[in-house]
């Protein structure tokens, strides 16, 4: 059985042709990408390889699978990994009630063999009794789907492998069943907070993006997207804030969202500028540890 | 999709070469992939070959620095001396080789008759606008005109570097235009520009102070832009292989610890977190029980192929026992850098086992246990110890033996099968006695006793050091120097 190479769709290729129409269109599902994250979104669609992301917390990375999904107009399929996870999680599993329930209602009909299901299972290893966990599920599908793989590098080492012949070869080998082949290749998106150095087998199978902090100027666009209320000057003192608290030693440097949370309370104050008062109101927002709003206060008072 | 030529294939190639020279894990797969990703993106996209081979090339956060560092060498350099890469890919392009075809064009792209800048004045209003385009001009012309470049000379360029900044006066303008700024006297002329957005007409503090930070970071990124001009111009010189072999700088996890600056110790320890994990798990899988528990789930799913007869028992798999750990590390100023390491990565281990003691010493071993719990960040950790009165506090001269005596005071009745001892030093003891019956005791007690040395092996047992000594008596006792040699270490404890 070899597994025949799917061509990319179409509409796929179409849709993302190249690097700055993706960015447009991700920027009409109100996902500002930069240029590198826009151009390598689409040349992973047009190579059909996974997208391995990684960068701190809070910087879109899941929200980028989420976007790209509602931009193609496909169903996402979300495998949440933690730690523990194992195939009958992401992959298959054999649904052993629904067999059991079979093996009694087809006890006492005329043609049942007990000897052929001992022998070689014959009748309860079939895909009615097959219940597909997310990764079955993104490449059976019968529409082309976005299959995101979150927070991969929880999983352990040993289970990373099982992901390995869903991301390159898009099958599925079910030892009962054979080769389940793909329907469609999803477009596939690996999210890592890089707590574990993945293989080099998982890696190597993959496009690697990694999303950083946006720029300020970007990350002034994202304010204005989510608030637009806000008069120009304060969400550049804002985002130059969130600068250079990123730059500072913290335990946890305040992500976009946490930026986005503080915009919106300037917003409902109704504030014009950004003081100290208001900056440390910020601070309570932007930071999520009690020392890092100690350190942070202090550097900031001290530079006066 | 457009095919690559030749010149630009074969640059590709060498250019991949040189990333697995300098320690990236480039394979045939990712090569097969550069290239087609190179084809699908297409030349004429701008950034298109960067995006192509970073995306590609590149499957790790710390390598991007080397990535494009010696991105910038091979594919940008000769850009800036004349030659683009795209040329590169036309059919009567010169030799792939590169080396030739660059020392011929000028050195700059700075044409001989352009009129020179007022550099004074073109830095001040770089510094207050943050043009890049001017930042640029503004370095090619500095170097020209202060880098007092001598040809052939195989250098980096770091003393180009400094008389360019020093000849431009850079630090004496950034802070001048600083000043300027806070005190807000003529600091509307800045507003409004291109991106420079501190903070429209706010005269708050804080405005001011983030204003003084935009300042700071344009002078960086014309710091970067004066060292990309130099290696261009080293590029012109001597051509890209000679360069790239004198500016290798290693990946973060090559870097010698002992020897490593600021900047390379944040990118250690940033590169060191994975490892931290391995460690521990590495550590508990050490012992294991042979069952776990009797996974009924399990078993009975696996009954279903057996027509619901269990034939095959699951068991869970089992706790890992934890085991106990002891740490005694070297704080003295012969191994300060180290130290250093050392802090962070038994902070690390104490947030990841809760049976832990540490000691720390220089001539007397001393519980601090507590204080690494106490911090988890380990600067914290390091000025707490420094606060104790550090030095002082843990005796002047370093001396293991009477260390040794302590530590084995401390633990040597709890020491059993399932503790392990991790000793971090340099065993140079000055010509103290090295109490080496101690060391054997704890070794006997313990189920492993494991010596991480910054220095190289053929130096253990020169002048005072004890090494060759203590070395004797450990389960394992491995020069740890980089990165690399601590991941070794670990893989080699399975």
């Amino acid at each position: 059985m070899t597994a025949e190479p799917i061509a990319v769709d179409d509409v796929l290729t179409e849709l993302f042709s190249d690097g700055d129409r993706v960015g447009k269109l991700l920027g009409e599902q109100g996902y500002l990408a930069d240029e590198r994250t826009a151009g390598i979104v689409s040349l992973a669609a047009r190579l059909g390889k996974p997208v391995l992301v990684e960068g701190p917390a809070g910087t879109g990375k899941t929200q980028l699978a989420k976007s790209v999904a509602a931009m193609a107009g496909r169903r996402l399929v979300r495998l949440q990994c933690y730690e523990g996870i194992d195939e009958s999680k992401a992959l298959y599993e054999w649904d052993y009630r629904k067999q059991l329930l079979w093996i009694q209602a087809a006890r006492d009909e005329s043609g049942f063999n007990a000897d052929a299901i001992v022998e070689n299972g014959a009748g309860i290893f079939d895909e009615r009794f097959l219940l597909s966990r997310p990764m079955l599920e993104a490449i059976r599908s019968d529409e082309p789907v976005v299959l995101l793989v979150d927070e991969v590098d929880r999983v352990d080492a040993e289970t990373e492998a099982l992901f390995l012949e869903v991301l390159a070869e898009h099958q599925v080998s079910v030892p009962e069943l054979g080769q389940l082949n793909a329907r469609h290749i999803p477009l596939v998106f690996l999210t890592s907070n890089g707590t574990r150095d993945l293989s080099e087998a998982l890696k190597r199978r993959c496009l690697f993006l990694y999303l950083d902090y946006p720029t300020a100027e970007r990350e002034r666009e994202i304010v204005r997207q989510h608030v637009p209320g806000l008069t120009d000057a304060l969400s550049s003192e804002l985002v130059a804030l969130v600068d250079t608290l990123r730059r500072m030693d913290l335990k946890k440097p305040p992500s976009v969202s946490e930026t986005i949370d503080f915009a919106q309370t300037l917003n409902l104050l109704g504030s014009s500028e950004l003081d100290l008062s208001t900056a440390s109101l910020g601070l309570n927002i932007l930071l999520k540890y009690q020392e890092d709003i100690r350190a942070a206060s202090a550097a900031l008072g001290r530079r006066r | 999709m457009t095919a690559i030529r030749t010149p630009l294939l074969e640059r590709i190639h060498r250019f991949a070469d040189e990333l697995r020279t300098r320690g990236l894990p480039i394979s045939m797969v990712e090569r097969i992939d550069a290239m087609r990703a190179v084809e699908t993106v297409g030349l004429n996209v701008p950034n298109g070959l960067h995006l192509a081979l970073s995306a590609t090339l590149v499957k790790a956060a710390e390598h991007r620095g080397v990535f494009d560092e010696v991105f910038q060498l091979y594919f940008r350099s000769e850009a800036g001396a004349g030659v683009t890469w795209s040329d590169l890919d036309d059919d009567d392009a010169e030799d792939a080789d590169g080396t030739g075809a660059a020392g011929t064009v000028g050195a700059f792209g700075l044409a001989p008759d352009q009129t020179p800048l007022d550099l004074d004045h073109a830095l001040r209003t770089a510094l207050r606008d943050g043009s890049e385009v001017l930042a640029r001009l503004i370095a090619e012309q500095a170097v020209l005109q202060f880098s007092r470049f001598e040809p052939g000379r195989p250098v980096a360029g770091v003393l180009y570097e400094s008389r360019t900044i020093e000849g431009l006066r850079l630090e004496q303008v950034r802070a001048e235009i600083a000043r300027e700024v806070t005190e807000g006297s003529g600091g509307a002329s800045g507003n409004g520009a291109a991106g420079g957005a501190g903070g429209g007409g706010s005269g708050s503090e804080l405005g001011l102070q983030l204003r003084r930070q935009e300042v700071a970071d344009r002078a960086n990124s014309l710091r970067q832009q004066i060292r990309e001009v130099i290696r261009e111009q080293l590029v012109a010189d001597r051509g890209l292989d000679a360069v790239t072999e004198t500016l290798r700088t290693p990946l973060p996890a090559d870097a010698d610890i002992s020897m490593a600056n600021r900047d390379q110790l944040a990118e250690i320890e940033r590169a060191m977190k994975p490892l931290e994990r391995k460690l521990a798990t590495t550590m508990m899988r050490k012992r294991r029980q042979r069952n776990g528990q009797l996974d009924v789930r399990a078993t009975l799913r696996a009954s279903m192929a057996t027509g619901g007869v269990p034939v095959k028992v699951l068991h869970r798999r089992p706790n890992p026992t934890k085991p106990q750990l002891y740490v005694l590390a070297d704080m003295s100023g012969s191994v300060a850098t180290f130290a250093a390491f050392t802090v962070t990565l038994v902070s690390a281990l104490t947030q990841l086992f809760s049976r832990l003691r540490t000691f720390a010493f220089i001539e007397n071993a001393i519980e601090l246990t507590d204080l690494f719990r106490e911090n988890e960040d380990p600067l914290q950790t390091i000025r707490a110890i420094n606060r104790l009165g550090g030095p002082s506090y843990l005796g002047g001269h370093t001396d293991y033996g009477h260390a040794l005596r302590q530590f084995g005071a401390e633990i040597s009745s709890e020491l059993g099968r399932r503790s392990t001892v991790l000793i971090f030093g340099d065993g140079r003891g000055n010509y103290l006695p090295s109490e080496e019956a101690t060391l054997v005791d704890i070794s006997r007690r313990a189920g492993a006793v494991y010596w991480l040395n910054p220095e190289a092996r053929p130096l253990w047992g020169t002048g005072d050091s004890l090494m060759h000594v203590y070395a004797r008596h450990c389960t394992e006792a491995v020069s740890c120097r980089t990165l690399n040699d601590l991941r070794r270490f670990i893989e080699d404890l399975d």
